[in-house]
């Protein structure tokens, strides 16, 4: 009797559960077969006209004549915050600009930064409608070894919806954004590149700092670029020496200062010498870069120019060199990096770079924009994809919002704030105008040259390229080593990197722990899908 | 219960009370056993694009990483040990701070109330901070005002695991006692004062009669309140783990437990079978140990048993 | 002899309860403190107990953020007052039948009760049974119903209660009086079970109250941030802050504002915030929980 009662009610639940669970999955394609071209304009018109008319095809012209009802869509990105006040009359500006256009409006999900890898997640398996969304703060590989994404190229979606996409960012980059040769995203312009081996130095120091060692800083330029990390050791050292009352040096992701690429994404497997001339991956907590590195650390450590706090304190670089609690810190450069860290500490800084620009494997595809499987008219979302990478009006509203209210432009052609509005008062002030696909194309901010998009892109196009650009690391088959793995590095991670621990003892010690948890599984997982990658990119 | 004899007269008898408990039922069936069957994803390799039920089964291989480690027995011991010691200390101190408060008369007791337990209404965030407060090495104010003013060196704090254990005791104590004390005091107050009366009159000490009457007449509470935290043996107060100590990799021999583990290692694989699977591992521990204990108090004391 | 054993039971009473009560306040002061502290001088000098440089940046921060934090206030007294309401309704009905001697599957039923505590679907089909089947996403049902509404410990606790503070003999002899099961139980068996009611309400009160986790699941920024409690409000910006610090090194975009964000000393004001209402309102229902209490203590 009991048991009886117990197998129907879980027989109710389950048929109940499954048929949720089942609710979503069958609104796939659209129609797209039927004929009547029409025009061909997809709203396109940049200010710098590079776009290509080719964008619009017969296919698209026709998707869009079959389109009898305005098709609904819905994107997903972020802010730091969550929702702008405003969002929704930039939204229905934009819906202005696309129906008639597309006949598509969208409707925007905005979601703050420290939750969007759960909502993403939640929604996702929920199967509610996203069509369209930034990959930021749901990293793309998870995303992709999820199953949440869809082949861009199946039906050669983009190649027939989303021509302006590739003319926007150039094949190459595009090709970023395969994993295993399947195509899940395209990457968005911004500053891809980063000046490594660098730091930011509070310039009030450095000047004694290099008088006592008789060396003159080029305070001039944006970048003292210096012949190699001794000369930065030095320096830390010579601050300790000359302003002993302040902590000298807040170490952080040191691995941004080893001439390495972490390749995929993690240390767990690296490329030696900036993947230059090298397709072997190693063990970075083997390698000479990484124990030489540490041993300067371990050096600095007993010197006195880096607390021991370091390992739990948890201020922001910035603002703890505000406060004056540290003299510099390690950072990554770009174009408008000198201006950018002064502005956040309030302090006169000075970037110190010993490093190449580099082009990491992950540094193009680290924040794509996709297409979703829950996506309800991939055909539309393609088109609506392509519409934002081509679009200069879009792109000026999705950074900026909406002129005269969000924004003015100036006699000069910079953009900046209307009278009486500030960032705080602004009804749309997103602080995210990077993830936007195609930044390039709107303008450009107070306070920034107004050529700051020009030598991004040189910047980008000029920088060093590690062999293993592109490259994106499945953790599917390794993820029991890999969890293991990690915890064993968050372990040790710090207190090595910040030279609190003894090196001679510490590095191999933890390199024994990893090795039981799996490292060389990793390793030699990572060096197969490696060299599957080189296969089909050659 | 077992040899009753359902029959339909009995069962007509009762229906009112079934119909009371229609609300109840109802909302554990959709909180609690609608969402149940999405347990097999802890045994399947999920796709979103098969949903849930139709991905591939795939084992116990989600299961594995919890032991892949060879730090899983240390982990387990930290949380098992912490755990007993958690239920010990902070049930006998709850018990302490009920008994007094019962028979305090000052006009303080109420103030003495509230302020032991505002602790438990701040996240455990704030009071990592707050810890950070008193133990950071540089500025932290046990090295700078207490130590100093001993002339004693100051302690690597956030490094040295062997004060850990005590430190968190401590702030578990320091955050749960005053809220865990509510039920034992109204349990308390609950108690018919004639058995007190009588007992004075009887000439009982104080503490013969907390030792004779409060003690003996708590003990159900006290049993099932402890069987339901042995059910909770595998899980652990992630916050208290992870924030407290600040995330430092040294304290990790005596902070690890399964929970932060699953964690720090699924931050960046985001794969929800894994963290199911781990799920499913603490309740199946869980349930096995509390379904033994219950089994040995129905033999000792059937009346306090849970079922 | 015996008023000489009191004495000293009262003095040491006291004096344990108020190490205790400073125990429990003094960090506490370490809060307020910092809160009023300028940021900076918080991070370079550390939590004191009177602020180094005295500033209130932190609360003006938090009101200038364009969230309504007075409208987050009435969500939470909104939602603790209808949870703590309707749980107590539900979770009583529940536990009273399972506490009745000789009611038919009261094992089982008891023991599904239970099996709750232990097993749960997980975030991601709970989630997607709320949103698919019932659709409360975005609503004020998202943030009373799923997880807190009722639970099997306050229903476990709630029975023991019944089956020893309220004993089998009277309820049969108001049966045996002709009064219905419900009579009975709403009359009878809840006025005496006033102390576990008390205490259960100020559970669900606290848990309530303290709850950020459904509107962090259950409401997005777009459609439904009218619904955040105070608590979703405070963990959303705190969380945030936390995190944009942690990776402002490697996004390295941090543009006009975000730095100047006061974040170690707006961490101190939202917990102060989070906790002052509590503070304000806790000696009201402290007055009518011990009464609640002692009104169920007399009875025969």
């Amino acid at each position: 009797m009991k048991k009886r009662i117990f197998a129907a009610m879980a027989a109710t639940l389950m048929a109940a559960t499954a048929l949720a669970a089942c609710g979503n999955s069958s609104s796939g394609t659209s129609s797209k077969e039927n004929s009547t071209p029409s025009t061909s304009e997809s709203g396109s018109d940049s200010e710098t006209g590079e776009e290509s008319e080719a964008a619009t095809t017969d296919a698209a012209a026709e998707a869009i004549a079959n389109r009898t009802e305005t098709q609904h869509l819905v994107v997903s990105w972020m802010t730091w915050t969550g929702s702008p006040t405003d969002l929704q009359m930039v939204v229905d500006k934009m819906n202005e600009l696309t129906v008639p256009a597309l006949n598509i409006d969208v409707e925007m999900e905005v979601t703050d930064y420290a939750s969007r890898n759960q909502t993403l997640t939640l929604q996702l398996t929920g199967g509610e409608q996203i069509d369209i969304m930034s990959c930021l703060g749901m990293p793309f590989a998870n995303a992709v070894q999820n199953d949440y994404l869809i082949d861009l190229e199946e039906e050669d979606l983009i190649q027939t919806y989303g021509q302006d996409i590739i003319d926007t960012m150039g094949q190459s980059f595009v090709d970023t954004c395969r994993v295993g040769g399947v195509l899940y995203g395209v990457p968005n312009q911004r500053d891809m590149a980063q000046g490594r081996q660098a730091m930011c130095i509070r310039t009030d120091y450095l000047k004694d700092a290099c008088e006592s060692l008789g060396i003159t800083p080029d305070l001039e330029n944006e970048v003292w670029k210096v012949d190699s990390m001794d000369v930065i050791f030095d320096v830390i050292k010579a601050m300790h020496d000359t302003h002993p009352e302040i902590v000298s040096f807040k170490p952080g992701t040191v691995t941004n200062h080893m001439a390495i690429d972490a390749l995929g994404g993690n240390v767990f497997g690296v490329l030696e010498n900036w993947g230059q001339d090298t397709t072997e991956v190693v063990n970075l907590f083997e390698s000479d870069t990484y124990i030489d590195y540490i041993k300067e650390m371990r050096e600095l450590y007993e010197y006195g120019c880096i607390s021991a706090d370091s390992v739990t304190d948890t201020t922001a670089d910035m603002a703890g060199a505000a406060a004056g609690s540290w003299a510099s810190y390690i950072t990554v450069v770009k174009p408008g990096s000198k201006t950018q860290e002064s502005k956040g500490t309030g302090m006169d800084m000075t970037i110190v770079q010993a490093g190449p620009n580099f082009l990491y494997s992950t540094a193009a595809n680290g924040m794509p924009w996709v297409i979703t499987l829950n996506t309800v008219d991939k055909v539309a979302a393609m088109q609506y994809l392509n519409f934002m990478y081509a679009s200069s009006e879009w792109n000026d509203l999705f950074c900026w919002g909406v002129e005269g209210t969000h924004y003015v432009v100036s006699d000069d052609g910079h953009y900046t704030f209307p009278e009486g509005v500030t960032s705080s008062t602004s009804g749309y002030c997103t602080n995210v105008t990077w993830i936007a696909p195609a930044q390039f194309k709107a303008g450009v901010w107070e306070g920034d040259d107004l050529d700051l998009w020009d030598r991004i892109d040189a910047f980008n196009n000029n920088a060093m390229v590690s062999n293993g650009s592109g490259f994106i690391f499945d953790t599917t088959p390794v993820s029991t080593q890999y969890t293991a793995v990690t915890n064993v590095y968050n372990e040790y991670q710090k207190s090595i990197e910040y030279g609190v621990l003894d090196p001679d003892t510490a590095i191999p010690e933890m390199n024994e722990k990893m090795k039981t948890a799996g490292l060389e599984d990793i390793i030699a997982e990572k060096q197969k899908q490696f060299d599957e990658f080189l296969a089909t990119k050659n | 219960m077992a040899n009753e004899k359902v029959t339909f007269k009995k069962v007509k008898k009762y229906v009112p009370l079934y119909v009371m408990m229609i609300p109840g039922l109802l909302y554990l069936i959709i909180n609690n056993y609608m969402p149940m069957p999405g347990l097999v994803i802890a045994f399947k390799t999920y796709s979103a694009k098969k949903g849930i039920y139709g991905s591939p089964w795939c084992g116990f291989a989600n299961f594995k990483y919890l032991f892949a480690t060879s730090d899983a027995w240390v982990i387990t011991r930290n949380t098992i040990l912490y755990n007993v010691a958690f239920i010990l200390i902070n049930t006998v101190l709850s018990i302490l701070v009920a008994i007094i408060l019962s028979e305090l008369t000052s006009r303080l007791k109420k103030f003495y109330q509230s302020a032991i337990l505002l602790p438990h209404l701040i996240s455990t965030v704030i009071i990592a901070y707050l810890v950070y407060g008193f133990l950071c090495v540089d500025t932290g104010f046990v090295n700078t005002s207490i130590l100093a003013a001993m002339g004693k060196d100051p302690v690597m704090w956030y490094t040295e695991t062997k004060y850990w254990p005590f430190i968190l005791i401590f702030v578990s104590a320091w955050k749960s006692v005053g809220y865990n004390c509510i039920v034992y005091l109204a349990t308390i107050l609950g108690f018919d004062r004639a058995y007190y009366e009588a007992a004075t009159i009887d000439g009982c000490t104080k503490i013969q009669q907390i030792t004779k009457i409060t003690l003996p007449m708590l003990k159900p509470t006290i049993i099932m309140l402890t069987l339901m935290a042995v059910g909770r043996i595998f899980y652990s107060d992630f916050g208290l783990f992870y924030q407290v100590p600040m995330n430092s990799g040294s304290l990790y021999p005596v902070t690890q437990t399964i929970d932060t583990y699953v964690f720090r290692g699924l931050l960046q694989l985001g794969n929800v079978s894994m963290s199911s699977a781990a799920g499913v591992y603490q309740s199946l521990v869980g349930f096995v140990l509390v379904l033994g204990a219950n089994l040995a108090v129905r033999k000792v004391d059937p009346e306090s048993a849970l079922f | 002899m015996r008023t000489k054993e009191e004495r000293i039971f009262q003095i040491i009473g006291n004096i344990l309860m108020m190490l205790a009560a400073l125990a429990a306040i003094i960090p506490l002061v370490l809060l307020v403190s910092s809160s009023f502290t300028e940021n900076n001088a918080l991070i370079k000098y550390g939590y004191r107990f009177f602020p180094t440089v005295f500033s209130t940046e932190a609360y003006s921060y938090v009101f200038s953020t364009g969230n309504s934090v007075l409208r987050a206030y009435f969500v939470s007294f909104l939602l603790t007052a209808v949870g703590t309401v309707v749980s107590l309704i539900i979770t009583t009905m529940l536990a009273y039948p399972l506490a009745r001697q000789g009611m038919p599957f009261r094992g089982v039923l008891t023991f599904l009760v239970f099996f709750t505590m232990l097993f749960n679907g997980g975030l991601v089909p709970t989630y997607i049974n709320y949103t698919n089947v019932f659709h409360i996403k975005n609503t004020f049902w998202a943030i009373l119903i799923p997880g807190l509404l009722m639970n099997a410990y306050n229903v476990l606790l709630t029975k023991s209660y019944f089956v020893t503070g309220v004993p089998s003999e009277i309820l049969e002899a108001a049966s045996i009086d002709g009064a219905s099961e419900f009579k009975t139980f709403v009359s009878i068996a809840l006025p005496m079970a006033k102390p576990i009611i008390a205490t259960i309400g100020m559970f669900v009160g606290i848990a309530y109250w303290n709850d950020w986790n459904n509107g962090i699941v259950y409401l997005t920024s777009t459609g439904g941030s009218q619904w955040y409690s105070i608590q979703s409000l405070l963990y959303q910006m705190m969380n945030n802050i936390q995190y944009l610090a942690q990776n402002a090194e490697n996004i390295s975009t941090a543009q006009e504002g975000l730095a100047s964000i006061p974040a170690a000393s707006v961490r101190m004001a939202m917990a102060v915030m989070g906790v002052l209402p509590i503070v304000v309102i806790y000696p009201f229902i402290q007055n009518n929980f011990v009464k609640g209490i002692t009104l169920g203590g007399v009875k025969g």
